[in-house]
């Protein structure tokens, strides 16, 4: 094969690696926002509704021993 | 690819991403197909179809860089700082692409992979201060600090480019002369001229489409943190509660 | 107190510090001498082109002596703390630059007008030529006045060693390449080709002085 083809062939594949490389990367770091933004989600409501409730237990204890 | 699929802003998006796909996919055709072989360069000249236009953007990344850079300093809003990371990382990207994509062109044509002429070098150097941004940013602590800092290395940055670019011109230069827009229109045959254009349009969509979804990842990014900042606190709250 | 005499102030006050516990000067000048020395082992300095090398070789120990003095001048500052004292003071931004700028600049002033006596003996070259001497002025003014600014960056974050060479040397590119060039040719003779040399140096020190001058404020801001 003609050695000039061979640079215009590593030049197109190394073009397309690094960019497709890149669009990899990017699609990796949606994909763990969406795991981070999940855990968010599943961490946020028990928390919520906990806080209440050791809200409420301490309302109702508190006076008791005061 | 982060928002909702529904969401007007993402079919935008994907609208970009396949309009992108076929512009591009009509550039390759044509640079490999339509255009015809160079007369003296032969088969090597095809690579100036994707080299030159990532080089475009390349330096257009490093003023993109310098204007989120001033918006931040002024606004001291988080968009302009976003804009100005989304831009480094595709600069770099595409900076590293025209040294190498030059490289594979220079060693057939000139016979040589490099010579320290005034755009090699000037993009080289821009690659070192790409490299140092992010050293920076990596290096600098916080948010705000890693965002001031890296805004004026923006902004001296660009700046610095084309005083660069005169004192290595100067200095020696070797590069091939414009070959596009000389007087009595472009040095090269039209169907060459036509694919140049046709893949120029092309890698200009993959930009904006590739600087959307790296500016969308970061504001995500920048709302996940905040929110996971708030959720600790919380949690520390609720242990104190708890232990009382 | 006008502005000038703002400046000197800070200024003084790093000349009365230097003067007291002497923690700059002396290593940044043996470090440039030594430099110098060191490139006659690597390159050839007594040959008929020595005016071409020893111009390089010259600034290349400046450069690197003036990046010791500027990373070691703003990190004691500080850890000492004494930057925060200054930030306090009820004086512009752009003056507390202008008087670390200066300070800074009249110790590697300092070191060059010894040093470069003791190249021209070393190298039998005719370094007594108002040209060489106004290039490497204003060369040294460039690479402070940028220098300057990124030290005290560098210095604000965790790998100020690392990060200061890294963000300084591919910015002050220009003023290498134009002091290097215009060196060789004061050195050689031919002075009437150094002017726009010297022209891209005054170019590029004015405007590196005023954005840095205007950005100082928005790096010590904490």
């Amino acid at each position: 094969m003609d050695r000039n083809l061979l640079y215009l062939f590593v030049a197109f594949f190394v073009s397309w690696l690094v960019m497709g490389g890149y669009l990899w990367s990017l699609s990796r770091q949606v994909q763990n926002l969406r795991d981070e933004v999940e855990a968010l989600e599943s961490a946020d409501v028990p928390t919520a509704t906990q806080a209440g409730a050791v809200g409420e237990t301490r309302a109702q204890t508190d006076p008791g021993q005061a | 690819m982060v928002q909702r699929r529904g969401s007007a802003m993402g079919r935008v998006s994907a609208g970009l991403g396949v309009v992108t796909a076929i512009v591009m996919a009509a550039a390759l055709y044509m640079m490999f197909i339509y255009a015809p072989t160079d007369a003296v360069q032969g088969q090597p000249q095809r690579i100036f179809y994707i080299h030159v236009p990532i080089a475009t953007i390349a330096f257009l990344s490093s003023f993109v860089l310098a204007v989120g850079g001033i918006g931040y300093l002024v606004r001291r809003s988080q968009r302009w700082d976003r804009l100005a990371r989304a831009s480094a990382e595709i600069g770099l990207i595409f900076t590293t692409l025209v040294l190498l994509t030059g490289s594979l062109w220079g060693r057939p044509i000139w016979g040589t992979w490099w010579t320290w002429d005034a755009r090699l070098t000037t993009t080289l150097i821009l690659w070192f201060i790409y490299l140092g941004y992010f050293m920076l940013r990596a290096y600098a602590g916080d948010a705000d600090r890693a965002a001031r800092y890296s805004a004026v290395l923006g902004i001296i940055g660009a700046i610095d480019v084309p005083i660069i670019y005169l004192s290595v011109d100067w200095w020696r230069t070797l590069h091939p002369g414009p070959v596009l827009f000389t007087s009595g229109g472009p040095a090269m045959p039209g169907s060459m001229f036509v694919t140049f254009m046709v893949s120029l349009l092309a890698f200009t969509l993959l930009y904006v489409w590739l600087m959307y979804q790296k500016y969308m990842i970061e504001s995500v990014k920048d709302r996940v943190a905040e929110r996971q900042f708030q959720l600790a606190e919380r949690q520390a709250e609720i242990r104190e509660g708890m232990a009382l | 107190m006008n502005a000038l005499g703002k400046i000197s102030a800070v200024a003084w006050k790093d000349v009365l510090t230097e003067v007291r516990t002497k923690e700059l000067f002396a290593g940044m000048f043996v470090f440039a001498v030594l430099t110098i020395i060191t490139f006659n082992f690597a390159f050839d300095l007594t040959g008929a082109d020595r005016a071409a090398s020893g111009s390089g070789a010259l600034w290349v120990a400046f450069t690197f002596a003036g990046m010791l003095g500027l990373s070691r001048s703003i990190a004691l500052e500080r850890d000492r703390g004494s930057l925060d004292g200054l930030l306090l003071c009820p004086v512009d931004r752009g003056i507390l630059y202008l008087g670390k700028l200066a300070g800074n600049l009249l110790f590697i002033l300092v070191v060059e007008v010894i040093a470069v006596p003791i190249f021209g003996a070393l190298y039998d070259l005719p370094v007594y030529r108002p040209l060489l001497l106004l290039a490497l002025a204003l060369g040294t003014l460039g690479f402070a006045s940028v220098g300057t600014l990124f030290a005290v960056m560098a210095a604000g974050t965790q790998a100020r060693e690392v990060l200061f060479p890294v963000l300084l040397f591919p910015l002050s590119v220009p003023v290498v390449i134009s002091t290097v060039k215009a060196a060789e040719l004061a050195l050689s003779g031919q002075s009437g080709e150094a002017i726009p040399w010297l022209n891209l140096l005054v170019a590029f020190d004015l405007i590196f002085l005023s954005l840095a001058f205007l950005l100082f404020e928005r790096v010590v801001e904490e």
